[in-house]
């Protein structure tokens, strides 16, 4: 409760009556002061005696349209109040938006109720800045009269904003979204590059002549085109595990990628085909899915990765390994024959993981006919990568990994340079 | 008639009782004084944004000046003054705000009358504040109690 200027004249007022009654020892200063004191406080119980008549006749209610969107997207919000105000008080009230949020058309408050109002209607919206759950901070309902103000927050009970972030997800290289891939190679589909030149021979295309390359030779020319193969395109999602530091940043511009990435393959004839993983954790395949609001969905998640991998060896590498070992052992006892001692003793016991066995049923489903697109942050142990490179390999299935500008620092670039993929990408 | 020219009604009434009362008494040229002057600055005030307010404050020496010539008419002057000011204010427009005022009054005036007639200051002084500050406690917790509890209110300094 706050006294309003009126008050405070009064207070002060009261205190110079009472002050000089003090020093003067006047009971009339007393008298008049006290008369203004006993004044004020039957103005404050019965202002406190309304105040919570009101505030129980207060009901509220918020829609929010639409509440899963991308982020900077605008959302309008609709806010009723229902209030019913004694003659004498007034109230204002005023809707609180999620933190961060950029209201851009509308008043988030409803100026000052008349008495005896009833409805009133809010109507704004917002842009929404910031990425992941918003919620709305709720509303203030301030009641005053010409001696008092009270201000009462309310959470408010309102379904919360999912935002997406938004980035942009480049068409470009070799193996785009689209699903078709230019070769070196003669195909039935014609792409748009050209491979070479040669002269022409009787029944080609006059509209593949080259007219400028004939005028400067004197003779006929025309283009070979390039071909077009149809690899489609498999994403791979690498979300970051949410009980390790990610820099916000490096999440939001991997997840907004994948998230145009999707939109853009969800178009596509043959629909979006997306595996997301958590590092050695499969959280859900989905093939050749077309409905949008699966894809988000499913890449609307914040996975705790249950089980970590730590310097992942390939099996046939490690026995590689261990064959050379035991031939440098042989030679004497020292630190290779004690290193030969726990590589005889697990690796004949190692068995495939289950995220290794997920992630070879998947591709093998998946067919060879594609191209993998790893998404991922690239932060932490990437034994999973490694696993995923090596398995593309062995299955002669092209694999690009593409990583957030702001965790591609040279150190980790040369990183994972190493684990095999057949390019890397930064996404931007 | 208009709540400002109410206002300077009831101060030109309150002005005019004080000067009576001091009729043949030491009191009688400051009365004149104190109630011509009062009444000069409120006319002169009574344009301004806040005009009743002021016209209250104004009528609070009339009303001191009372207290000097009769004990109990200053406590009466200044139940009509604040009754005035409220119904300026509108605050005595509803049937319930009027009840309670009515019932207040009474209250008022025995309290203030019950102080002119004692002897010092100190005591009714003390009684005073303290009935103010355990009030003021009391309005403490109630408005906590209105803003936290109802309707599911939160603090301000929580996170949502």
């Amino acid at each position: 409760m706050q006294p309003t200027r009126c008050t405070s004249a009064l207070s002060a007022l009261v205190l110079g009556l009472l002050s000089l009654a003090w020093i003067l020892d006047d009971v009339a200063f007393l008298g008049t002061g006290i008369a203004l004191l006993f004044f004020l406080l039957y103005r404050g119980f019965l202002f406190l005696t309304l105040a919570r008549e009101i505030s129980g006749t207060l009901t509220f209610s918020r829609n929010a349209v639409p509440l899963i969107l991308r982020q900077g997207a605008a959302v309008s919000v609709e806010t009723s109040f229902s209030v019913q105000i004694d003659p004498g008080m007034s109230a204002e009230a005023e809707d609180l938006p999620p933190t961060g949020t950029v209201v851009v058309h509308g008043d988030t408050h409803t100026g000052v109720l008349p008495p005896s109002q009833g409805n009133l209607l809010i109507r704004y919206r917002i842009s929404c800045l910031p990425t992941g759950t918003l919620h709305f901070q709720g509303f203030v309902l301030k009641i005053r009269d010409p001696f008092f103000l009270l201000r009462i927050r309310c959470s408010g009970d309102s379904p919360p904003l999912s935002v997406y972030p938004l980035r942009s997800y480049l068409r470009t290289g070799r193996a785009a979204t689209s699903g078709e891939v230019e070769t070196e190679k003669d195909t039935p589909l014609k792409g748009y590059g050209i491979r070479s030149f040669r002269d022409y021979a009787s029944g080609d295309d006059p509209r593949s002549i080259d007219w400028k390359l004939t005028a400067k030779h004197g003779r006929l020319f025309v283009r070979e085109y390039s071909g077009m193969s149809g690899k489609h395109p498999f994403l791979v999602v690498d979300l970051p595990d949410s009980a390790a530091i990610c820099p916000g940043e490096a999440r939001d511009t991997l997840l907004g990628s994948a998230l145009q990435a999707v939109r853009i393959l969800s178009r596509e004839p043959r629909g979006c085909t997306l595996m997301v993983i958590s590092g050695p954790n499969l959280l859900m395949y989905l093939p050749k899915e077309r409905t949008l609001s699966r894809l988000e969905t499913a890449l609307h998640n914040t996975p705790v990765r249950v089980v970590q991998a730590f310097r992942w060896t390939d099996p046939a590498v490690a026995s590689a390994f261990r064959t050379r070992l035991e031939r440098v052992a042989q030679e004497g006892a020292g630190f290779h024959a004690s290193l030969l001692v726990p590589y005889r003793t697990f690796l004949s016991s190692v068995k495939p993981t289950r995220f290794e066995v997920q992630c070879a049923h998947v591709l093998s489903h998946a067919g060879r006919e594609i191209v993998l697109h790893v998404l991922s942050t690239g932060l932490g142990d990437p034994s999973h990568l490694a696993y995923i490179s090596l398995l593309a390999r062995r299955m002669g299935i092209e694999a690009i990994l593409e990583i957030p500008a702001e965790s591609a620092d040279p150190s980790r670039l040369k990183r994972l340079a190493s684990l095999g993929f057949s390019q890397m990408k930064v996404l931007r | 008639m208009t709540s400002i020219r109410l206002s300077l009604a009831a101060l030109a009434v309150a002005g005019t009782c004080t000067i009576a009362a001091a009729w043949r008494s030491q009191l009688f040229p400051a009365a004149i004084l104190v109630s011509v002057f009062c009444m000069g600055a409120a006319l002169v005030l009574s344009r301004s944004s806040r005009a009743r307010f002021w016209v209250f404050c104004l009528g609070q020496p009339v009303v001191i000046l009372a207290g000097y010539s009769n004990l109990f008419l200053s406590p009466l002057l200044e139940a009509g003054l604040m009754t005035v000011f409220l119904h300026s204010l509108g605050q005595l427009s509803s049937v319930k705000q009027g009840i309670a005022w009515a019932a207040t009054i009474p209250f008022l005036v025995l309290a203030t009358g019950i102080v002119a007639t004692s002897r010092h200051v100190l005591t009714p002084l003390a009684i005073s504040l303290a009935i103010a500050a355990v009030a003021g406690l009391g309005f403490f917790f109630s408005s906590y109690r209105i803003s936290h509890r109802s309707f599911g209110g939160v603090d301000e300094d929580q996170t949502l």
